[in-house]
């Protein structure tokens, strides 16, 4: 294998000061660091790693538009967490931090062939979904 | 967390079985393979692992036709890590065989840091995507 990492997301946010608190919240609890600020506004968070999340300001004719995961962009992106512990330890966070919560902390018996699948389901201020979920 | 890269991602996009061919040279490129598909999707994933994967799904509703619009928002770009300079070549020679579009051909980016080298392209629905190779030693910034 050879790229089957990511380096980088990037995501088009509407109101980055409303965003960034949730996003510092989340990818702080994953172990990203906040890192530099985009000249646009908004920035990006890394791993040790070098891979990184980035938000910056939406913008042109459609900077406005309501997010709709249905039409072609993101439908929604999730990370790995390390434990069921450690998907219940983000939901407490998101749920002080008054984050939007799709779905709290359940088994998914129908994912991942009934091996285990234990996720959050969030959203961002722009309604993003986001998940956090662990797979034994 | 310091897996590098996410559980899964998963895009819309008009029409799975028109992206497919894109996606499955890229993904085909780094490692993936395509798992499942059908009309409304596609799955790519590694080896006989069932994640981390990439799903492609069928756009539907209200703003089902909708143009993808990347500095609406929600997704800006997805950059996938290139193993070198030379294998961000590779890929791009590929993308033009292919008759992708291509937004950026390769170049060095040093505003984004040392050694940042690149090839931008968009998916059928305009998508942007991007093989990106950055040297190791410029991965230190945390």
């Amino acid at each position: 294998m050879t790229g089957a990492r990511v380096h980088h997301v990037d995501l088009s946010i509407r109101n980055i000061a409303a965003a960034e608190p949730l996003y510092d919240l989340v990818l702080t609890h994953m172990g990203y660091v906040k890192g530099k600020p985009y000249p646009r506004g908004g920035g990006e968070w890394d791993l040790p790693d070098g891979s990184s999340i980035g938000i910056s300001p939406t913008t042109g004719d459609n900077a406005e538009r309501p997010h709709d995961r249905y039409s072609s962009g993101l439908h929604h992106l999730a990370w790995r967490a390390e434990s069921r512990a450690d998907v219940d330890a983000l939901f407490a966070k998101l749920t002080a931090f008054g984050a939007t919560i799709l779905d709290p902390p359940a088994d998914y018996p129908k994912y991942n062939g009934g091996r285990g699948y234990y996720a959050v389901f969030f959203a961002d201020p722009d309604g993003l979904k986001l998940e956090y979920v662990w797979t034994p | 967390m310091t897996s590098n890269f996410f559980h899964h991602l998963d895009l819309t996009v008009s029409d799975p079985v028109k992206s497919r061919p894109l996606y499955e040279l890229f993904l085909g490129h780094c490692g993936f393979t395509l798992k499942s598909a059908g009309e409304t999707w596609a799955g790519f994933g590694l080896g006989d692992k069932r994640y981390p994967c990439i799903t492609l799904l069928k756009a539907k509703g209200r703003n089902a036709k909708r143009a993808h619009d990347r500095y609406s928002p929600g997704l800006h770009h997805l950059s996938l890590r290139a193993k070198s300079r030379e294998d961000v070549d590779a890929l791009y020679r590929k993308l033009k065989k292919f008759g992708a579009t291509i937004l950026d051909a390769p170049a060095d980016y040093p505003d984004y840091g040392k050694g940042y080298y690149a090839v931008f392209f968009a998916d059928p629905d305009g998508m942007k995507l991007e093989y990106t190779y950055t040297p190791p030693s410029a991965e230190k910034r945390v």
